[in-house]
């Protein structure tokens, strides 16, 4: 379900979520994905936060499934 | 100053704000609470967003099959095979050697046929049964098959020496090796050579055996071991040595009585002897093969010359031969009849059987008419 979730996101603020995510600082992933540094901020933000709601989505899909297999 | 946005929310976050910037948005976060509280949801999208990364690293399950876990065999089911497997091998051991001990102990139909035809084509009435075991019985078989027809066949009268001698091996069994020795130097003169053991009496040429038999230990008393029936004359058969034999043939009209020694041609004699005398006895069976010359080199010869105090009619050769018959003739002091002693051996040994014939005769014809 993670994966599916974050496979859900753009291609660049899954890499640069992936970048932040081993470690390197915004200059790195600003080099890396060709930003600028200060847009490095708001390509994470938007990233987290489409992830985590896509995640807690396909929670709730998987649940209501759940709960109509068992009903 | 103007609220913050998103953005740099995450980079104050994450510490990638100069110090200035982010000492100002951190001024401004203590003074905004709106601000304060898109700091709050930023951190929890933050730490979301890090459990969900991380749960990427964990192998998700269900996408490698685990493998199926192997059947353990229960140990009591190995004790079982195990138990099984040795009642099993115990069982065909105990049945097999049982098979094999029921073999050894029938004798073999045909070995007992032989015997009995063998026994009744020499016309000999008194053979007693083998009381050797089964496998003895086996070995004398085959000697009493093959004697006569290699060494003895067409002899004529020998021929109820021999069924004499096979009887007496039958009724006085004995050690193999001597039988083998025996059997080996009435078929031809070769004496076996073969291990004995050490009670065992050692088969040699009866040149040598023979006076050393007399020399060395008391010769056994004569066994009358059958009487086979001849037309026109009473045959008694004598064991005058484990595995010597002795027809007596009185010829009932005719005052000839003639008494034939065949049959194995050594005598018993004492392990000391015995062993000193088969090594000579296999060199004297080799001279005989090359012509018959005489060994007097042979430390026997001595023995057979001091052994010859039996006055003989010819002098006894110093070392006679296996093959060589020898005859002596005398005359009853009784009935007057001429008797006529023969066989393969010497003429110092058949004095000595004279002597035993006639003093056995003496003694039966005094139990007779005491």
């Amino acid at each position: 379900m993670a994966r599916k979730a974050v496979d859900a996101l753009a291609e660049r603020d899954r890499l640069a979520l992936l970048m932040r995510e081993e470690g390197l600082d915004y200059n790195e992933i600003a080099e890396a994905l060709e930003l600028s540094p200060g847009s490095v901020g708001t390509t994470l933000s938007r990233a987290r936060r489409r992830l985590v709601e896509s995640y807690e989505a396909l929670q709730r899909s998987r649940e209501e499934r759940e709960k109509n297999a068992a009903s | 100053m103007q609220h913050l946005d998103e953005g740099t929310i995450h980079s104050w976050l994450d510490g990638s704000l100069s110090a200035d910037e982010a000492a100002r948005v951190e001024a401004h976060v203590k003074e905004c609470p709106q601000c304060a509280s898109a700091v709050a949801e930023a951190r929890g999208f933050i730490a979301a967003s890090s459990r969900i990364l991380t749960a990427l690293d964990n192998a998700p399950r269900g996408v490698i099959p685990a493998a199926a876990p192997k059947r353990r065999i229960d140990p009591f089911v190995w004790r079982v095979a195990a138990t099984v497997l040795v009642v099993a091998a115990g069982t065909l051991v105990v049945v097999r050697s049982r098979g094999s001990n029921e073999r050894l102990m029938s004798p073999p139909s045909d070995t007992a046929a032989l015997v009995t035809k063998a026994t009744a084509s020499e016309g000999a009435a008194t053979a007693g049964a083998p009381t050797t075991s089964p496998f003895d019985h086996t070995v004398e078989t085959a000697g009493v098959s093959r004697a006569p027809a290699s060494a003895f066949s067409g002899r004529g009268a020998a021929r109820n020496s021999i069924s004499g001698a096979i009887k007496g091996r039958y009724e006085a069994p004995r050690e193999d090796a001597r039988l083998g020795a025996g059997k080996a130097a009435g078929a031809g003169g070769v004496t076996a050579a073969a291990p004995t053991p050490p009670n065992a009496a050692i088969f040699a040429p009866s040149q040598i055996a023979g006076a050393v038999a007399m020399d060395a230990a008391e010769p056994q008393q004569l066994k009358l071991v059958g009487t086979p029936r001849r037309i026109g004359a009473k045959v008694s058969l004598y064991e005058v040595a484990p595995g010597d034999t002795v027809t007596l043939t009185e010829s009932v009209p005719v005052q000839l009585q003639q008494t034939v020694v065949t049959g194995a041609t050594a005598s018993a004699v004492s392990p000391q002897a015995g062993r000193k005398a088969a090594p000579q006895a296999r060199a004297l069976t080799d001279a005989a093969a090359r012509g018959g010359a005489a060994a007097d080199s042979q430390p026997g010869a001595n023995v057979q010359s001091s052994s010859g105090a039996v006055s003989a009619p010819a002098p006894a050769p110093a070392l006679e031969m296996v093959s060589t018959i020898n005859t002596i003739r005398w005359n009853d002091p009784v009935t007057g009849a001429t008797l006529i002693l023969s066989g393969r051996m010497s003429v110092a040994r058949l004095q000595e059987i004279k002597i035993r014939i006639e003093r056995e005769r003496a003694a039966a014809a005094a139990k007779k008419n005491p």
